[in-house]
């Protein structure tokens, strides 16, 4: 285990070390000119003006000499400072502030639709092909079928217009301004946890040992819980550790519509503004939680289920 | 200022306010109503401010309205704290409620003191004195006393601007145009390396104080030397090139972490300070508690909203979640049309954009491949082509775009904004220019310098002319906007007020979008027309009609027009080697404010005779709101509405007739 | 190897056709397919109301009393609500909204049909090289990992910036991106069949590797495959909607059904048809495909044939 553990490290590091070349380079793809200004004010700025801001940005440089100055300073974990969204403020300060707003968010909406998702999963599957079924399903169909641009919108005015909730984050009213965004990143994942443990409920009912255990006439309830349930519960499993790091990167359309100063908006802004230090700090960050959360995914799922075991040949990822 | 102090006086201030002159901010289109002149133009000894801010004594004891005290309004957020190192005026509208420059404009554009308390010159302009007070202080996120504001931290804040290696040029190109010996100092440092140059400091004996015209006789005085004679350069007191920096805050943060302040490091002199930022969420202002204008009314906090688009501002606004939004055609439309709408009566002008918005026609028109386009180029130049487009393009359609039900309030006829200089009989610099042109006075239901029978015949003398140059039509003309929908809908209603006018047999407008910077289109010549403006940084038509001058510096000429690329003997560099000549000829004139107005009238009118560049619009859109717009800061010059202070509210909003009865006030 | 020896063995010719007859039956694979599918009325019922918003979106351009590239800006028409002149209303300038929104049909399901295929294609073939072939498969992970670690927003931006915006280029784009998940899909499943002792078996009678692939693992994918294309459709349509939200989606002069609901979003209490009639299109698009995707893979999946 230790063994593999150390290798998989390894690799990760080889992966990110390549993905943060990547975006390192392809960012500097992006015509220069959109560093210094939005639009017309740039009339007031004389062409010294602009070199000299290329050039203490250190933008001027061959791009081999950027590139390595960049891993060196990765490498000391100084991660440089925004220009436009935040002039001269350490990255690290701007995004840490972020997080911690995109992770709440994500991990109560996780929470909530963990509980109810697989809750309502779970029943439907005790009433298989009854109404309580049809309803689950029609419920992850409606949700899946309408754009999710157009039930944000009707949750927004519903909750604003009818239930009198502040339409904005504000970090005065964190309850209250906070129900909206929770819920709509909420309903959409309900819905995908329900369908997936309906599924995989259904799936384990269909075995043979399940047969088995009726045949010995244990109840339903024993079957259900005892059984189909834990095991069932396995695969769901393997996805909440990634899925729990996946919620600090926030939801660009959430945050967007609810003014969430998150981290959604935060990498679609930097990209934007051309802030060249918080997009290559948002990647890097990224690429670590992906290669992470499908680590301790499998981390969690080999000691959920003995039978499962990384280092033999089916290790996947 | 505790809460109940700040109501008592606000209900005073909105009492006085209404009773009180509360200046006209009609149009300045409208020749009926000339606001006295901006700046003190008569060269008298230091002249007293023109409208001392100390509120009438509240002779009602009513008030009409309750004022807001927590306001809440819709924003982004600044990207720097820094006002010397900051150029965009987004960053400006937060950042002037937070630090305070010498002068201030009152709601009817005029200076009014700020910092300053009294200011003028003896000499015709050569050299400003500026008293300030001895009660402003500098201030720290939580309203406690960090320092006096004196002359010094201008003294400060010059060298810091005028230091490449501090400031990296941002805004010095105000000074290095005005101030004696800026230049020189500019180019002195940016030669010198980083570490001697960020060492460097503005006191006796330094070499600023030795090449640089501003002198600090004491702690309460500031004397500016000008590079000539400048009558206006009082107007400039209030962009950023003019703005304190505390040494005490350099000292405190460190010179290389000065542009690096934020909210709660920053030091703070003005009517606010942020006590809460959050980029992409709120943003808080509160009260100032040492702010020296105790008199004046300023709200208890002010917060700023992210909000994403203008029909969620709308809905915002119903919800009563923010006190004042902007409207969009669409929304003033509706609202308009139905006389039942709970906001019919509601709908209110904001006030007038700064900029003065033209149809730059690009004369040396590249296609992306690079190759120039002979079609465009060659109708361009061609003076009928270009009189068909200025005589004949009916913009109202497009006006509608930012003004649904008034469209006419957004005429612009001229290249400079009106309103930013008269003469010394308070008459609109523009004026001379109309009368110059010989266009008809500006109406509410055309655009004056319109004229179908001009624009039929010169359609025809253009198409006659065109086909025999060999020109096949239509003419294609790449127009570009940015990708979202609200650029793109007015784009589309632009191509169809051309297409109209010109025959879309004659002339197809291209819609095209840019995704990368604009400056790429604009760079590399491949628009074949950009519509833009700008807004002037003193008050004096030369602001505007120095980027029009046949230089490689001149910023229309050199980045629109690209007439510098053309053949030195083509017919377009002619006229403005013409202009140029008439232009300096006006700039000579120091001593003679009216002769100065006269002559650059006439250079204005050159340019607009052979259709050059064609006028286009003003921004002047609808709102509804609870801020009565006539208690707002006016000025054509630097962004100074936005500054919260004296503002008039009403909790239900203002209707039209209220606001028309404030401003008749 | 004696003489007498080689008289007792001979080669055995290979033969695709006297393979096929030992094991004969009436059963057709497809045939069992579409008789499973025929049965599930509700997704043949979506299905040929699909066609029929396929087939009706041309239609409809062509009784439209207004030509889409001819649409023009009057005010004071603007947010007509349905009528007999404009069957859908007009929008924010006065123009028929009919016309655009079967235009924008036409357009986003043509994207997303053109997207799926691109990617299934794609995904299928690379997934089945990368299950089969062990010395590729750590290639392909790291691949993988590698692209699908980087958020899609740094690529979209940088394609729209540096490349352009145009049908053609967002297509592109998005089966670059989106061929990932069907190749992941098909490797794991493929790696599952691979050493099933059939598979072992056939390949030691010679049979060749497309064989096995085609005949003995393909069946076991198509539900997998069909249920990952019936997820595919209404996501390209909703990630297209985002990214025109973000200004970063097709080039201006093609609508889609994700531009005209970016555009009636906020407003559609007072106008509520600019949003109705392009939602309906898309939630019909959408629930189709879920109906008939779960049907067809049930119908496709080999353990559910008798």
């Amino acid at each position: 285990m230790l063994k593999y553990t150390i290798k998989r490290l390894f690799q990760s590091v080889v992966t990110i070390f390549l993905i943060a070349t990547a975006v390192f380079v392809l960012i500097r793809m992006l015509p220069p000119e959109k560093f210094y200004f939005d639009s017309d004010e740039q009339m007031y700025l004389t062409d010294d003006v602009k070199e000299g801001i290329l050039r203490e940005a250190g933008l001027l440089d061959p791009l081999p000499e950027q590139l390595f100055r960049f891993y060196a300073d990765t490498l000391q974990g100084d991660f440089g400072i925004s220009r436009r969204i935040q002039r001269d403020a350490p990255v690290t300060k701007l995004i840490s502030k972020k997080v911690g707003i995109s992770l709440r968010n994500g991990a109560m909406a996780l929470g909530i639709s963990l509980v109810v998702g697989a809750g309502m999963g779970v029943f439907q599957t005790l009433y298989k092909d009854k109404l309580f079924d049809h309803i689950g399903t029609g419920y992850t169909v409606f949700v899946r079928a309408v754009p999710t641009i157009v039930s944000y919108s009707l949750i927004l005015v519903f909750g604003s217009k009818v239930l009198g909730l502040p339409s904005l984050y504000s970090s005065r009213k964190p309850f209250l301004s906070n129900i909206m965004p929770v819920f709509c990143l909420a309903m959409v994942s309900i819905a995908g946890y329900a369908i997936w443990t309906r599924r995989y409920m259904v799936d384990e009912l269909n075995k043979d040992y399940i047969k088995m255990a009726r045949i010995k006439g244990l109840s339903s309830r024993e079957i259900m819980f005892g059984h189909v349930l834990k095991n069932a519960f396995v695969p769901l499993v393997q996805y909440l550790p990634a899925s729990l790091l996946d919620t600090i990167g926030g939801s660009l359309l959430v945050e967007r519509f609810f003014s969430v100063p998150g981290m959604g908006t935060f990498l679609a802004d930097a990209i934007t503004a051309y802030d060249v230090n918080i997009v290559q700090t948002l990647s890097l960050l990224y690429a670590s939680l992906g290669v992470m959360g499908a680590f301790l995914g499998d981390v969690l799922m080999t000691m959920l289920d003995p039978r499962i075991t990384l280092t033999g040949k089916e290790a996947t990822r | 200022m505790n809460q109940k102090m700040t109501k008592v006086l606000a209900l005073a201030m909105a009492a006085a306010m209404t009773l009180s002159a509360c200046g006209s901010s009609a149009p300045a289109e409208t020749p009926a109503a000339p606001s006295t002149p901006a700046a003190p133009t008569t060269p008298a000894a230091p002249s007293t401010p023109a409208a001392p801010t100390t509120p009438a004594a509240p002779e009602a004891t009513t008030p009409e309205y309750e004022p807001i005290t927590d306001l809440v309004l819709s924003g982004g957020a600044p990207s720097t704290f820094q006002i010397l190192n900051t150029e965009t005026s987004n960053d400006r509208v937060f950042l002037i409620n937070l630090v305070e420059g010498l002068c201030d404009n009152n709601n009817k554009g005029q200076m009014t003191p700020a910092v300053a308390k009294e200011w003028g010159t003896t000499d015709g302009g050569k050299t400003w004195t500026f008293k300030l007070r001895d009660n402003a202080k500098w201030v720290d996120i939580n309203g406690n006393e960090k320092a006096n504001v004196t002359a010094y931290d201008w003294a400060t804040g010059m060298e810091y601007i005028l230091n490449f290696h501090k400031n990296s040029g941002f805004n010095s190109a105000n000074l290095v145009q005005n101030i004696a010996g800026a230049q020189e100092y500019l180019d002195y440092t940016k030669d010198l390396d980083a570490a001697e140059a960020l060492a460097l400091t503005w006191g006796e004996g330094s070499k600023f104080a030795e090449m640089v015209g501003i002198e600090t006789p004491d702690e309460y005085t500031i004397v500016y030397t000008c590079l000539k004679e400048t009558p206006y350069f009082d107007s400039l007191t209030t962009t950023s090139s003019l703005y304190p920096l505390a040494q005490g805050l350099i000292d405190e943060v460190g010179i290389e972490n000065v542009n690096a302040v934020t909210n709660e490091t920053m030091w703070y002199n003005s009517c606010y300070t942020m006590t809460d930022y959050e980029h992409g969420g709120e943003i808080v202002l509160t009260a100032n508690p040492l702010y020296w204008d105790t008199d004046c009314t300023l709200f208890n906090t002010v917060t700023y909203k992210t909000v994403e688009s203008q029909d969620m501002a709308y809905m915002l606004y119903e919800n009563g979640e923010i006190d004042r939004v902007s409207l969009g055609q669409s929304q003033a439309k509706a609202i308009a049309e139905d006389p039942n709408h709970k906001f019919h009566d509601y709908m209110v002008e904001a006030i007038p954009g700064r900029t003065s918005n033209h149809l730059q026609l690009n004369y040396d028109k590249n296609f992306p491949d690079g190759t120039k386009d002979v079609q465009w180029n060659t109708a361009v130049a061609n003076e009928a082509f270009r009189k068909a487009l200025y005589y004949g393009v009916d913009f109202t359609e497009y006006f509608k775009c930012f003004n649904a039900v008034e469209p006419m309030s957004c005429t612009n006829d001229f290249i400079t904004r009106a309103g930013v200089s008269y003469t010394s009989d308070g008459k609109d610099y523009v004026e001379l220019v109309r009368a110059n042109l010989g266009m008809d006075a500006a109406s509410s239901d055309k655009i004056a310098h319109l004229n179908a029978d001009k624009a039929a015949q010169y359609l025809a003398q253009a198409k006659e002319e065109l086909a025999k140059e060999g020109l096949t039509f239509p003419i294609v003309a790449e127009y570009y906007v940015g990708n979202n929908q609200g650029e793109l809908d007015n784009a589309a209603v632009l191509k169809q007020c051309i297409e109209d006018a010109m025959g879309s047999d004659f002339v197809e407008l291209k819609i095209l979008t840019y995704v990368k910077a604009y400056s790429e289109v604009r760079d590399s010549a491949t628009q074949a027309f950009g519509i833009f403006g700008y807004g002037g940084v003193v008050a004096d038509p030369s602001t505007y009609l120095r980027h029009y001058l046949y230089d490689d510096t001149a910023w229309w000429t050199n980045k629109y027009l690209h007439t510098v690329n053309l053949p030195e003997d083509s017919d377009i560099v002619a006229i403005q080697k013409e202009f140029t000549e008439l232009y300096n000829k006006a700039d000579a004139i120091v001593d003679d404010n009216d002769a100065r107005m006269a002559a650059f009238a006439e250079a204005e009118a050159l340019l607009q005779e052979h259709a050059l560049t064609i006028p286009c619009y003003v921004t002047n859109s609808l709102q509804l709101t609870k801020i009565d717009p006539n208690s707002q800061m006016i000025s054509r010059l630097a962004a100074c509405d936005s500054k919260m202070k004296n503002w008039v509210t009403n909790v239900d909003g203002f209707t039209r007739e209220q606001i028309a009865a404030n401003a008749a006030k | 190897m004696s003489n007498d020896k080689k008289d007792l063995f001979r080669f055995a010719e290979h033969s695709i056709e006297d393979a096929e007859r030992i094991g004969f039956s009436d059963y057709s694979y497809w045939g069992s397919v579409m008789h499973n599918f025929l049965k599930k009325k509700s997704a043949v019922f979506m299905l040929i109301l699909f066609l029929f918003v396929v087939i009706f979106s041309h239609v409809a351009l062509v009784i439209a009393k207004y030509d889409y590239s001819s649409l023009r800006i009057d005010y004071d028409l603007a947010f007509q609500t349905p009528n007999a002149e404009f069957w859908f209303g007009t929008d924010n300038l006065g123009r028929d909204y009919w016309c655009q929104v079967w235009y924008a049909a036409q357009i986003s399901i043509r994207l997303s049909l053109i997207v799926v295929l691109g990617e299934s294609i794609l995904g299928v073939v690379i997934g089945c090289i990368w299950g089969y072939v062990r010395s590729l498969d750590r290639f392909f992970t790291e691949l993988y990992n590698f692209i699908s670690n980087i958020p899609t927003i740094i690529y979209m931006t940088l394609i729209a910036m540096v490349v352009g915006q145009s049908f053609t280029i967002m297509a592109v784009t998005m089966i670059s991106i989106g061929w990932l998940g069907m190749a992941r899909n098909v490797r794991n499943l493929v790696m599952i069949y691979r050493d099933r002792e059939y598979n072992l078996a056939s390949r030691c009678l010679g049979t060749p590797i497309w064989r096995v692939l085609h005949k003995n693992i393909l069946p076991h994918l198509v539900s997998a495959i069909i249920l990952r294309l019936a997820i595919s459709i209404p996501s390209t349509i909703a990630q297209e909607s985002t990214l025109s939200y973000l200004g970063l989606g097709l080039g201006i002069d093609t609508p889609s059904l994700g531009i005209l609901l970016r555009n009636a979003r906020t407003d559609f209490l007072n106008r509520p048809h600019l949003l109705f009639f392009p939602a309906v299109i898309v939630s019909i698009v959408t629930f189709t495909f879920y109906l008939v995707g779960n049907a067809f893979s049930d119908a496709a999946d080999p353990k559910n044939h008798t």
